[in-house]
């Protein structure tokens, strides 16, 4: 079993991808979250960077994936940029060898990429064909398409809905998961 | 006007001037529309503010004597427009009243401006019948807030206030309830319990069956227990948002009520509520003092449509339960507006960096009693530098002179 880290908002991203990406890799990966609790806003915080070597060594993790919103489209190459930036600082302090996983828009995209699991949950019937790479704020889609449903759709949703989400579907579909999963396969033929 | 109320736009707290209530002497403070955060030393004022709150924005002159010497509310509405309901007490010079009786001589002067256009002026009593003009309506002015903005097409604000110390009567809850239905009145149920708000509409469900099947001359002794039981049910809302961010899995009405029934009536009795809690059912006297408060801010919250005041939620709850409480309770924010006051550094962990202005400081001034202020810009700057180079919010409360 290769052990591999999780940072990001925690719980709700990282359990959510941790049960995304079980549903291929369990069977030779055991994946960590490794900050736990932590808020979107506290992942830049100096606190993280001190905890993160310790938990890192002690969970005896090979590296680490990083989980963030862009919270804009892959064109705002400023903010990628500064994204980018954040991950290589913070993967300096543990090895260099980590990959980011960086959602275009947010988390929600990745749902957007499945829909029928989604529509079926929410007992809705939204059609949704188009890239969700270029859908913006998907949070607030997801959340006006259940607005008038028994059960509208939440954020805190999201790690049970991600346990029955189709990941080759959202491979597809979402090429900044798609090279994500490059990534990560690279990783894990030579960690 | 949208029929649905739920479709209309939303009135929210925008600013209060408060004057004259215990430790409050002359407050003014403007709140932000989604999560507000109250703190503050021992004694500083908060449980004062927050009852205040809760008083004037309540204040009904046919139900109420007024406790508080003047508060001037506005509220702004999601399409833009400011609603300013204005309370002040004052002496009735009234000699036929034996003046040895001031509770007798109190009155409130009331007035109510739209976008800073006065147009009720020291309306003393609430007989007096007022119109006002709202986009080009003619309005019967209604000293209850609620009804006049329903009537002026917004959706009406219950607001909620969850205390320091839970209410000792709670019906249905740590005591088991009773509902008298009665056959020749007009009111179906004689007395509603004493307990949560969330019951409300669970009463009127069973009440409006109950009006069916007299309306229907339905012989009571074919109805049984299971038929009812049926009817009590906790919503859906509630149920989900325990699940989520509680220990509470699953809510039921015990199914060990009883009916009974003679010529005049119709009595539910033995009514109460039970928990899951570890796959196990048991009464409200079973659950852990921090299971109960969660139980009580969750449904409740859920249940609000409008102003919610909560003191001190943190209050028996583990830090990683609270957490998800927050959690909750900033989602609950995004379409309702909440205030709590809080001794937490946790709490105040939730915030972002751009939401540093939703912090409210309480403090004490021997001169002018309670003092209610926003971070400056220099704080926030340096908080937001605590946050980058040494960690959290709460690192920059503890260490540094926030509060001095
Ligand atoms: N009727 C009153 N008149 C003036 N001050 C009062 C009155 N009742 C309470 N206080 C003062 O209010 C303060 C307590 O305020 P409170 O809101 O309970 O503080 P906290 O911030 O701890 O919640 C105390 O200093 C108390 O002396
Ligand atoms: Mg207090």
């Amino acid at each position: 079993m290769i052990r591999v880290g999780l940072v990001g908002e925690d719980p709700n991203d990282t359990a959510s991808i941790k049960h995304l990406l079980e549903k291929k890799y369990s069977n030779k990966v055991k994946f960590l979250p490794l900050a736990r609790r932590i808020r979107g806003d506290q992942l830049e915080s100096a606190k993280l960077r001190k905890s993160l070597p310790i938990e890192f060594t002690e969970n005896k993790c090979s590296f680490v994936i990083y989980i963030r919103d862009l919270d804009a489209f892959e064109s705002q190459s400023a903010k990628v940029q500064e994204r980018k930036r954040w991950f290589k600082s913070l993967d300096s302090v543990i090895n260099n060898k980590g990959i980011l996983l960086l959602n275009i828009w947010e988390l929600e995209a990745l749902i957007l990429g499945d829909i029928d699991t989604f529509n079926s949950i929410y007992k809705i019937n939204h059609k949704f064909s188009s890239n969700p790479m270029l859908q913006d704020k998907p949070k607030e889609l997801l959340k006006r398409i259940t607005s008038h449903t028994n059960k509208q759709y939440k954020e805190a949703h999201c790690p049970e809905l991600f346990k029955l989400l189709d990941i080759d579907k959202i491979e597809k579909s979402c090429l900044c998961f798609k090279n994500f999963i490059a990534d990560f396969e690279k990783k894990l033929k030579k960690p | 006007m949208p029929k649905e109320i739920s479709e209309r736009p939303k009135v929210y707290l925008s600013k209060v001037h408060l004057k004259g209530f215990k430790s409050i002497e002359d407050v003014t403070i403007d709140f932000k529309r989604n999560f507000n955060v109250l703190i503050g030393k021992n004694g500083s004022g908060k449980s004062n503010l927050i009852e205040l709150l809760f008083k004037a924005i309540n204040f009904n002159r046919s139900r109420d004597k007024i406790s508080f010497e003047f508060a001037k509310i506005t509220l702004l509405s999601t399409d833009n427009h400011f609603f300013s309901f204005e309370l002040e007490r004052f002496l009735r010079k009234n000699n036929f009243i034996n003046n040895d009786e001031i509770d007798d001589r109190i009155g409130v002067k009331e007035r109510f401006l739209i976008d800073d256009t006065l147009l009720i002026d020291d309306l003393n009593k609430y007989s007096v019948r007022k119109k006002i003009e709202f986009n080009g309506k003619n309005i019967a002015y209604s000293h209850n807030k609620n009804i006049l903005i329903s009537k002026m097409g917004y959706q009406p604000i219950y607001s909620l206030i969850i205390k320091f110390n839970s209410p000792e009567k709670l019906d249905f809850i740590n005591a088991p309830g009773s509902l008298k239905y009665d056959f020749d009145e007009i009111v179906g149920f004689l007395d509603y319990p004493e307990s949560m708000n969330f019951f409300t509409p669970i009463i009127l469900e069973v009440e409006s069956y109950f009006e069916a099947l007299e309306e229907n001359d339905i012989d009571f002794n074919t109805i049984k227990v299971d038929d009812i039981l049926d009817k009590f049910r906790v919503q859906g809302s509630i149920l989900e948002n325990l699940q989520l961010y509680s220990p509470v899995e699953d809510v039921r009405f015990s199914p060990n009520m009883n009916l009974y029934h003679n010529d005049n009536n119709l009595i539910v009795d033995n009514i109460r509520i039970e928990f899951k809690v570890n796959n196990i059912w048991m009464p409200w006297s079973q659950l852990s003092d921090g299971t109960k408060r969660l139980f009580y801010i969750i449904a409740e919250t859920t249940y609000s449509n409008g102003l919610v005041l909560i003191e001190e939620p943190e209050l028996g709850v583990h830090p990683h339960q609270f957490n998800l409480l927050m959690d909750f309770l900033k989602t609950q924010s995004e379409t309702k507006q909440i205030i709590i006051s809080t001794h937490s550094p946790k709490a105040l962990d939730h915030l972002s960096k751009d939401e540093l202005d939703s912090i409210l400081i309480a403090s004490y001034d021997l001169k002018k009693g309670t003092q209610i202020r926003h971070l400056t810009t220099t704080e926030i700057k340096k908080a937001k530098k605590y946050m980058k180079e040494v960690g959290f919010f709460s690192d920059y409360w503890m260490l540094s002179d926030l509060e001095e």
